[in-house]
């Protein structure tokens, strides 16, 4: 419950530092930009974890892709593929921005390539935003 | 930051506002969706507000789409009409029955394509 309770403020706030990586790197700060990527990832990373000890909880109780302890299968199999989907565009992201971060932190970036991976992470909270309301909250 | 000020003069500030109104309209999801005080309809109804307004304060402040040209912010928010459509083909077949992560829902029937019914 608390993993679950704490992971929108998580994806939510890493979106906020990233998009001040953008705007740090539009100003031509490489050092500031740097630092607001790596909070991002961090954040990300963060998110990761409380996915991945949540489905640990889950599997351990249990569930399945095709059993549900507490209910109906097909709702099981739902959250695993939803949030597997997820969890998979979460991890490439945190890719994408490692890249960006390093390029960043060599000097070798365009402020295009930031607000690029930026576009990417800010999608890929406003899906959370929706699965989180109607998986864990409806 | 004094140049980045320079750049974007409401750069940080407004991305920090921003965030604590996510933050804050997030806690209020939680808050009416983990504990039931609400009946169901109103309870739905406020969490998918809160959720369309966190997704247009995170595209229009932090994918600056409120500074982009209107075809592309119509563009953008095109499949939210999509998405109607599909939820209405899946409605109905909620209507009249319990929520699909509740017990007493557990066993689902199956009709066989030979017209036997399993339970």
């Amino acid at each position: 419950m608390a993993s679950c309770a704490a992971s929108p403020f998580v994806l939510i706030s890493s979106s906020a530092v990233m998009a001040m990586g953008v705007s740090a790197a539009r100003a031509g700060d490489a050092k500031a930009a740097t630092k607001f990527l790596a909070l991002t990832i961090l954040g990300g990373g963060i998110f990761l974890g409380c996915q991945a000890y949540e489905w640990w909880h889950f599997i351990s109780e249990g569930a399945t892709l095709t059993t549900n302890p507490w209910g109906v299968p097909q709702f099981s199999a739902s959250f695993f593929v939803i949030t597997g989907f997820h969890g998979f565009h979460v991890f490439t992201g945190l890719t994408i921005l490692a890249i960006v971060a390093l390029r960043a932190a060599m000097g070798k970036y365009s402020a295009d390539s930031v607000e690029n991976a930026g576009l990417y992470w800010h999608f890929v909270d406003v899906v959370w935003v929706f699965v989180f309301a109607f998986y864990y909250l409806m | 930051m004094a140049t980045h000020e320079l750049a974007h003069p409401h750069g940080y500030k407004q991305y920090f506002m921003t965030w604590l109104w996510l933050l804050l309209m997030t806690a209020a999801a939680l808050i009416i969706g983990y504990f039931h005080f609400l009946p169901e309809g109103i309870k739905a109804f406020l969490l998918v507000s809160i959720t369309l307004a966190k997704i247009f304060l995170i595209g229009s402040i932090f994918m600056h789409l409120k500074t982009e040209r209107v075809n592309l912010i119509m563009m953008t928010f095109s499949p939210l009409l999509l998405s109607i459509v599909l939820f209405f083909f899946t409605f109905g077949e909620t209507l009249g029955t319990n929520p699909t992560h509740q017990l007493d829902n557990v066993s689902p029937t199956f009709v066989m394509p030979t017209g036997e019914v399993k339970h």
